[in-house]
């Protein structure tokens, strides 16, 4: 009886046995597959895709024979040879920031530029046009409200070229409003001086409002640029580029709640 | 398969082989003419001309008669070795200038630089090494919202720079020639420990395209250096588990995809019917995890004393981090924008199939046995991050897992072979 048993127990367990190894594999496929849907449901939204600028926080920094550079940005400049310009790391008003400094001579007739840019295309493009790009910066006087290219204007301007179509955010003392020029915007941002300023921008919806189509790529610039008869070192000041998902609107000002400094900035943080 | 028609049928593998080596051979030789400037690098005018003469060699030994071809089967190495290198140094020293084009190989190196100096990696900024090497910045990995993980630490186990220390103390420059070391001493281990009538045959998978053995290297990907201590870790550990979880704990100590194999050779090892009783199979385990345990902690303790915690963190980094999703795996489809499921998604996927994986591994191991080896690699291609490099690193394992199936298959009974 014993002997029965013992039998009767191990030819069992072989067919309990030929039953897990006949049916295990599609089961746990299939339990996988359940649990794989029902995540998929669940998470659906949470792609947010590649960010439109690389090293937003201008945090990036490198070293070499030229002095310190942003890794990711390029960077752009105009200058005679009396003239100077510079990209340093600095700490001002309690923000890191990327200080783009110019020393314009006055020797030569014409402005002195510095910028930085990023050339978007593919899905960092599509997420630009996706969302509210905003910018933390802190800039000079402008003087820039009756003309913007007058010779003693410091302008800081925001910048995007698509190759056919440029539209350039000046941000301005007190004037808003925009001047269109042929395939080219100026959009003046009014931006107050010598203190952490922040802008939105919805580059969507000023394609949509100037009719035209969406670019498969884009130039964004940075640009700090000086005229003639402002001689002597001018500084601008980035800390950071934000990106929201849309947000309706076409411009957003806010300002930090920082110490205000002398409005014409003679600081040199880190030189 | 009477003795003629096995000779018969080596000799026309063997053939093949030749014919597949010549045509590879002529192809990277064709490769480097092109990218190698040989009007200012005479030295690649040269190495061309050697490719292209030991390529049409081994392309007439195709058909020259058995007792010629047998007595040069060994030939093939030759111009694909000489293939190799030269690929790589036209490619590393010309093409990228002498440029790195990951920031692992660059980091190491900086890494192993620092510890020259008495400096501990991990609490190191390593961002001078970017420069240093002249990563492009194209070439690094940024998060999800743009900005990247600085300061750059160390984000691998120590063993990932302190290979390269011996090398820097000799004052070699170029860390891919390392690299290539590896991949050569890998490629000599597979053909030595193959059985001579595969031999040319075997390796030809892994020239089945030029990135492994070529274009990576050249890049600066520097998995061969795990591959190598994992390739005597398949062939050590049925009868050597000791010397085998000494050199599984050598590959975790290089970098990370090593230890998604941890529970496919816990299972390898405990249903390996080497005995029945369940106590001596505990024992093997245990000869095999405990060496490999304590050859990672002493190479890592020495850097995460300082501060554990902070280590630990570095070394997750890779795993934890929000980096934006690359893949070239299921993944892909929510970079173009087919799919709105985000890392997360894509990381209980990737668990859920080593779940499942290891369960069906352990359920059906007579019959999956010998497939361990690829089993990371289809992990990690359902992960947010599935690089090519991560699956096809696993290639030379397959190939000494084919070894280990062969002779297995030749010394078992015709009947009742169940692998």
């Amino acid at each position: 009886m014993v002997q029965f048993l013992q039998h009767y127990a191990y030819a069992r367990s072989l067919k309990l046995k030929f039953r897990l190894n006949r049916y295990f594999a599609p089961v746990s496929a299939g339990i996988l597959i359940l649990v794989a849907a029902f995540a998929f449901t669940n998470l659906q939204g949470t792609y947010s895709g590649p960010a439109p600028i690389l090293d937003p926080n201008f945090k990036l920094w490198s070293t070499n024979s030229t002095g310190s550079q942003l890794s990711v940005w390029n960077l752009e400049s105009v200058k005679g040879s009396d003239d100077q310009v510079s990209l340093n790391e600095t700490t001002i008003s309690g923000r890191d920031a990327a200080q783009l400094a110019i020393l314009q001579s006055g020797e030569r007739p014409g402005w002195v530029y510095v910028g930085l840019t990023q050339t978007l295309d593919g899905a960092r493009l599509s997420a630009l046009f996706k969302s509210t790009l905003g910018i933390w910066f802190m800039k000079e006087p402008c003087h820039c409200d009756d003309y913007p290219f007058n010779t003693t204007a410091v302008t800081l301007v925001l910048e995007i070229n698509d190759g056919i179509h440029t539209i350039s955010y000046v941000f301005s003392d007190n004037r808003e409003g925009i001047l269109p020029l042929l395939n080219h915007e100026l959009v003046f941002r009014p931006a107050p001086s010598g203190v952490w300023t922040f802008q939105q921008f919805n580059f969507t919806k000023e394609y949509s409002d100037a009719h035209w189509s969406i670019p498969t790529s884009l130039n964004f610039r940075i640009i700090f640029g000086v005229g003639q008869s402002s001689p002597g070192w001018h500084y601008a000041y980035l800390n950071r580029i934000t990106t929201a998902s849309n947000i309706p609107q076409t411009s957003q000002s806010l300002v930090a709640n920082q110490p205000i400094i002398p409005a014409t900035m003679t600081s040199r943080d880190s030189d | 398969m009477s003795h003629l028609n096995q000779v018969k049928y080596e000799s026309f593998v063997l053939r093949i082989s030749f014919l597949f080596v010549g045509q590879f051979s002529l192809y990277e030789g064709f490769q480097d003419w092109n990218r190698g400037r040989a009007d200012i690098h005479p030295e690649v005018a040269v190495a061309t001309l050697l490719i292209y003469a030991v390529s049409l060699f081994i392309i007439s030994l195709a058909l020259m008669p058995d007792s010629t071809v047998f007595k040069f089967k060994d030939f093939s190495l030759v111009p694909l070795i000489l293939a190799t290198i030269t690929s790589v140094y036209v490619v590393a020293e010309i093409a990228y200038n002498g440029s790195y084009r990951t920031d692992v190989l660059a980091f190491s190196q900086y890494a192993a630089i620092l510890v020259t100096k008495g400096l501990n990696p991990y609490t190191q900024d390593l961002t001078p090494a970017l420069s240093m090497f002249a990563v492009q910045p194209s070439d690094l990995t940024p998060l999800s919202n743009g900005s990247f993980l600085v300061p750059f630490y160390f984000q691998y186990p120590a063993l990932h720079f302190l290979v390269f220390v011996p090398f820097v103390l000799l004052g070699l420059r170029d860390m891919r020639w390392v690299l290539l070391m590896f991949e050569l001493a890998t490629i000599g281990v597979i053909y030595l420990k193959c059985p001579r009538n595969l031999r040319p045959m075997l390796i030809l998978p892994l020239y089945a395209g030029s990135d492994l053995l070529i274009n990576f290297t050249a890049s600066s990907v520097s998995d061969m250096l795990w591959v190598l201590p994992l390739v005597l870790v398949a062939f050590t550990i049925d009868k050597k588990p000791v010397l085998s979880g000494i050199l599984y704990g050598v590959s975790c100590a290089i970098k990370q995809p090593p230890w998604v194999l941890a529970p496919f050779i816990i299972i390898y090892l405990f249903r390996t019917q080497v005995t029945k009783d369940v106590q001596d199979k505990l024992r093997r385990l245990a000869e095999f995890l405990g060496p490999a345990l304590a050859l990672f902690l002493v190479v890592n303790l020495p850097f995460a004393f300082s501060d554990p915690i902070g280590w630990f963190r570095n070394v997750m980094t890779p795993i934890t981090s929000d980096l934006v999703i690359l893949s070239q795996g299921p993944a892909i489809l929510s970079q173009v924008g087919l799919a709105q499921v985000g890392r997360v998604f894509y990381s209980i996927l990737a668990i859920g199939v080593l779940v499942v994986l290891v369960t069906n591994y352990y359920v059906y191991f007579d019959r999956l046995r010998y497939i361990l080896w690829i089993l990371p690699g289809v992990i990690l291609w359902f992960s947010y991050r599935a690089l090519t490099n991560y699956v096809i690193y696993w290639m030379p394992l397959m190939l000494v897992s084919l070894i280990l199936w062969y002779n297995s298959y030749s010394i078992m009974p015709t009947r009742g072979r169940s692998n």
